[in-house]
């Protein structure tokens, strides 16, 4: 739509696009970002060094909007690792120990994969000769698989980090629970949409819409995902760290949503996900905006400090509720729109799909441990009499905070079809482009009382039920004389980074690395030594020898050593009674030798006369 | 303009700094501080020499035969692309490190007045070599044949290793003869190829563009091949290549901050040039594409590439970790000529330039952090980004240069590069060549990145630095300043390294 080229930037050129896609998601940062932005004013206010990061809070928000709003992958790679290098800074902000791991961990996993979707980038300019989203697509349609395929990985392995798709997810639940709880709420709700959005733009503009190995590849990293989340937020007691995972289990329905729309790009996959976005963003906002809130008034996050804290806070009830039920999609409630349309699109492919079959399993019980842990959150702070009754409440202006994003979701909830006209508008150009025009038919008269809807919804409500008394009733909790006791969850070796990524990637490469690397750093010095010990032989340092030669010397240091045993002082060191023997020795050998040679040069000359005179006879 | 203006235009900058230096170091000062300089007069006489460097690439002539020995043998100054572009960035570098190093250098005064057992050698020595070290440089970028090339460098490796022996420690000494021994060892393997070559050729080894050695399509291109190759290792030990580059992170600690900034930043490249000059200006890449010759080269340079950025990761001191950085960089370069096509050209261009910004800028860096704590070593610098915040901002602005990250400088020039191995004829190098460059950025990340955080997050137990050492005037206002307008120049260049694409297409083409 609009275009605006600079060529000369960088030598490859900027250039930004906007269509009613980008223009939503646009308008959406900019809300988050005020909300957040004012939570922050409020949450910082006492704190040191805000300075580095209100910098980077509003560098991060610019470089959103410019990746949003690129034309080309120069641009989204160029805003992308701006915005992930500054994002850091809100993880190591509190400069604890656990938040300077954390932080280190983002920094790591940001590099890295920066670095991957750079050779992405590389193999996409050597192998079509541009990086504009628009000329890529009429480009790609026609070109070889491998071509295509290799560079979508690796670009996508980029974006997908910031997403925290499944083996890239390590630093996710460290760093949303260590960073402060605006930026959580920010990484959350804006930057992994950017990492989604991302793949999404990618794979359009790439050409691998329809491809089955990277849809079916997208289809099983989203379930993983969704899997690793809900388990990693079932089992912990810790507030922030529940909603964190559960952006993880989130994201994953969302990759799910993507690997559909490559699958059958349509309107229905394509709704599905939109939505699905931007519930969870408004959603996000919400609860991590809360969860910050709560932390401000009461500097606890352990659900057992917290039993039954909102009991008398109807704002915080509202939020927790309305948001949980719209995660677990419940019906009525905003995640049930998007979650069934996802659904829906997931048993089209099903039907030709074998993995897409088991992954639509996995999504209706991953939907009932969605189900499941805010169940846990939601009893423990609202139900559940205890100590975290008498603590203080969040901030007045807090509360309205969280209350805004939490209003448009429950309006979301209520008008489905309002919301559901939304994805009709704001379809990305390039993916439009690449599917050949993809219609609403089925969106806008979306049955969300099929049988098949209600059936599935019902199994997914069941097995969170099933699964709260089991895994929480029964695991989670201790009864001591009548009040219960979170356990903390997972054992500490349960953790991929700390125990697998770290030893291996640090530790054991890092190592293997530097040795080879140190072998051939000293090679010439080593050569050189070698050299100068056998061929340049310096004088050999001596010892000192006063008297006598090393020999006597020697000979004489160990008999007076042994005379000293004896205890009978000597009455001249031997090492002078055997130096003057030698010497004597000596001047008597030269003396013979002397006389020999003379001796010997004697008779010599008159052997030469003789045999002159014999000669000339 | 008149032809004896002209000359005396090209000439000037050569020979007033020599002058100049030989002036410097040979007076003293009357009074007290008789070793001592004065600050005023260094930055007017740096200020003369930037001024003649910008009127010798406008108004200089094209080639100027400075004297002949014989018909064959003759010193002669030239002015192309790459001379152009060479004095341009060894002036603006020398210019600031110089400005940088009046402020840095009272430090070792500073240092003799109070320890009476440490004699460093004096201020005035320093800027005196300072000064003959910059003359020679240009003079050796002007170079127009083998000879006098040949000629310039040696006597850069002399006046450069007084900056080297500057502070007279044991090491300092150990390291001045380690960096003389390596360099003459260098520079006779590449007269050793010059023999062989002048024999090969028969004529002047006059650089031109694409190749002055003609004819060779009958001759036996193995003596030809086989000197280009030794060349290369011998102004490979200046660039810092594996097997010669022993001595670089032995010599570049040990010397003041502004000279180890100019030693990574500008002196590494003249082997660089030297390679520049060989590959592309004497025997012409049709003769070397595609043989050993090529493929050895490039596996050196790889191989350089990632040890020097390993063990950069693994040192501890900050000042060695950018000399093996200094290591690992050069050597992105050398990749680019190895790979012998016009876009890995470029990128190698560009890193030329780029690497000499941000590298200076990180000495200093280092230097400012020595100037004002003493510290040496990156554990130490924790929580140092408080008390030195403007240092480490340009610190961090660098490290991201280096890294690769846009739009500061070091993307671009690493974009083209990779861009480059990619058109290689054989993809499969290719390939690994690009993995290697990045795993390097990797590692570059790690040991820069991992300074800037500990400097600014030092954690909860961090007592604190009691002031802000740049606004108390521990780190003074010129060397601050130099610092903020380096940090500068990394994004512009970045920003705006087109101009010079479209500037130098058609000479660099024409190379091909």
């Amino acid at each position: 739509m609009i275009s605006f080229l600079s060529n000369d930037f960088c030598s490859i050129g900027l250039s930004f696009k906007a269509d009613g896609f980008r223009l939503l998601y646009a308008g959406v940062s900019v809300m988050v970002f005020l909300i957040c932005t004012l939570f922050a004013a409020k949450y910082l206010k006492d704190q040191k060094k805000n300075t580095r990061f209100y910098i980077s809070w509003v560098l991060t928000f610019f470089c959103t909007l410019g990746l949003l709003f690129a034309g080309d992958l120069f641009t989204c790679f160029m805003f992308f690792e701006i915005m992930s290098l500054a994002s850091v800074i809100w993880v190591l902000q509190r400069e604890t120990h656990d938040s300077d791991i954390a932080g280190r961990v983002y920094l790591r996993i940001s590099v890295i994969c920066g670095m991957v979707m750079l050779y992405g980038l590389l193999l996409v300019q050597h192998g079509f000769g541009t990086l504009d989203l628009e000329k890529l697509t009429e480009i790609t349609a026609s070109a070889e698989v491998s071509k295509k395929l290799i560079p979508t990985i690796l670009i996508s392995v980029g974006f997908g980090a910031k997403a925290g798709v499944f083996l890239l997810h390590v630093w996710l639940p460290k760093a949303y629970v260590q960073a402060v709880a605006p930026g959580t709420a920010f990484l959350s709700a804006i930057l992994s949409k950017a990492g989604i959005i991302g793949i999404i733009l990618t794979s359009s503009c790439l050409g691998v819409l329809r491809l089955e190995t990277w849809g079916n590849m997208l289809l099983i990293l989203g379930a993983c995902t969704m899997v690793t989340g809900a388990f990693l937020a079932i089992f912990t007691n810790d507030l922030k760290r529940t909603v964190a995972c559960s952006s993880l289990s989130q994201i994953g329905f969302i990759v799910t949503g993507v690997a559909c729309m490559v699958l059958e790009p349509d309107g229905l996959a394509f709704a599905g996900t939109l939505l699905h976005m931007l519930n969870h963003t408004f959603i996000k906002t919400a609860l991590f905006i809360g969860v910050g809130a709560i932390y401000a008034a009461t500097k606890t996050l352990d659900l057992n400090g917290l039993k039954g804290y909102g009991r008398k806070n109807p704002l915080l009830m509202i939020t927790f509720g309305v948001c949980g039920l719209s995660l677990a999609g419940i019906p009525g409630f905003s995640g049930f729109v998007s979650k069934n349309m996802m659904h829906e699109a997931l048993d089209v492919i099903a039907e030709s799909n074998d993995i897409a079959k088991a992954v639509s399993v996995i999504f209706t019980v991953t939907g009932g441990m969605t189900l499941c842990y805010m169940l846990k959150l939601f009893i423990c702070l609202f139900v559940e009499k205890g100590n975290g009754e008498d603590k203080k409440k969040p901030e007045k202006s807090d509360q309205i905070l969280f209350t805004l994003p939490t209003l448009l979701v429950f309006a979301a909830g209520i008008l489905p079809p309002v919301f559901a006209k939304i994805p009709c508008f704001a379809v990305p150009e390039e993916y439009n482009k690449a599917a050949a025009g993809i219609t609403f038919e089925e969106v806008t008269h979306f049955g969300f009382f099929a049988p098949a809807v209600i059936k599935a919804t019902l199994i997914s409500v069941t097995v969170g039920i099933a699964l709260y008394f089991l895994c929480i009733r029964l695991l989670m909790i201790d009864k001591k004389n009548n009040s219960v006791i979170y356990r903390a969850g997972l054992p500490g070796w349960f953790d991929l980074e700390a125990y697998v990524y770290r030893p291996v990637f640090m530790y054991f490469l890092t190592f293997i690395g530097a040795f080879v690397a140190r072998l051939f750093d000293k090679l010439t010095d080593l050569i050189i030594y070698f050299f100068r010990k056998k061929v340049f032989k310096p004088l050999k340092h001596k010892r000192s020898v006063t008297v006598g030669n090393s020999f006597t010397y020697g000979l004489g240091t160990i008999l007076d050593k042994m005379t000293k045993i004896d205890k009978k002082p000597g009455k001249v060191s031997y090492v002078t009674r055997l130096s003057l023997f030698n010497e004597q020795t000596a001047s008597m050998a030269r003396m013979i030798e002397r006389s020999l040679s003379l001796s010997m040069l004697l008779f010599s000359t008159g052997l030469v006369i003789t045999l002159i005179y014999m000669l000339f006879k | 303009m008149n032809e004896l203006l002209k000359n005396i235009i090209t000439l000037l900058p050569v020979f007033f700094p020599v002058a100049a230096g030989i002036l410097v170091a040979a007076t003293k000062r009357r009074g007290v501080h008789k070793h001592s300089f004065s600050k005023q007069a260094m930055i007017v006489i740096f200020g003369v020499q930037f001024v003649l460097t910008v009127l010798s690439f406008v108004f200089g002539t094209d080639r100027l035969v400075m004297f002949s020995f014989t018909d064959l043998i003759t010193a002669v100054l030239k002015k192309d692309l790459i001379s152009d572009i060479f004095i341009l960035m060894i002036s603006g570098i020398f210019f600031l490190a110089g400005i940088y190093a009046t402020d840095y250098m009272r430090h070792d005064d500073r240092k003799n007045e109070k320890e009476q057992n440490v004699k460093t050698l004096s201020g005035r020595t320093f800027f005196g070599f300072y000064l003959m070290v910059w003359g020679v440089l240009i003079g050796l970028s002007e170079a127009g044949n083998l000879l006098t090339f040949y000629m310039f460098y040696e006597l850069m490796t002399v006046t450069s290793a007084v900056l080297v022996i500057h502070d007279m420690t044991k090491e300092a000494v150990f390291a001045a003869k380690k960096y003389i021994y390596y360099s003459i060892a260098g520079a006779s393997c590449a007269l050793f190829g010059f023999a062989f070559m002048a024999k090969a050729s028969g004529g002047a080894l006059e650089f031109v563009s694409g190749g002055s050695i003609s004819g060779l399509a009958g001759k036996d291109l193995n003596q030809v091949l086989v000197s280009v190759f030794l060349m290369i290792i011998g102004f490979g030990a200046k660039a810092g290549m594996f097997p010669l580059h022993g001595w670089l992170p032995t010599a570049h600690p040990v010397a003041p901050a502004p000279a180890s900034a100019v030693l990574s930043g500008i002196i590494c490249k003249a082997g660089v040039l030297g390679i520049l000059r060989v590959i592309f200006y004497l025997v012409g890449t049709e003769v070397l594409k595609g043989t050993w010759v090529q493929y050895a080269f490039m596996s050196l340079s790889l191989l350089t590439v990632f040890m020097g950025s390993m063990l950069a990761y693994k040192e501890k001191v900050l000042k060695k970790r950018l000399a093996y950085s200094t290591v690992s960089q050069v050597s992105y370069i050398l990749f680019g000529f190895s790979c012998m096509n016009p876009i890995a050209f470029f990128g190698a261009l560009f890193h030329i330039v780029f690497h000499a910004v941000l590298k200076t800028l990180l000495f200093l860096n280092a230097g400012s952090v020595i100037f004002a704590t003493d510290r040496h070593e990156c554990p130490e610098l924790c929580g140092i980004g408080k008390a030195m915040p403007i240092t480490f901002a340009t610190f961090a602005t660098a490290s991201l240069g280096l890294i690769g990250i846009p739009p500061v400088c070091g993307f671009v020039s690493k974009w083209y590069l990779c861009l480059g191995a990619l058109d290689l004829k054989e993809s499969v190098i290719g390939y690994i060549g690009v993995a290697v460059l990045l795993v390097s950025a990797l590692l570059t990340a790690g040991y820069l990145l991992s300074i800037v955080i500990v400097a600014f997050f030092p954690g909860q137990d961090f007592e604190g630095f009691d002031e802000n050492l740049e606004r108390s005037k521990k780190v003074r206002t010129g060397m601050v300043a130099v610092m903020v307008i380096l940090a500068v120049l990394c994004v512009l260049l970045g920003v705006f390294a087109n101009t010079v694409y479209d500037l130098a297409y058609d000479t660099v083409y024409a190379l091909f």
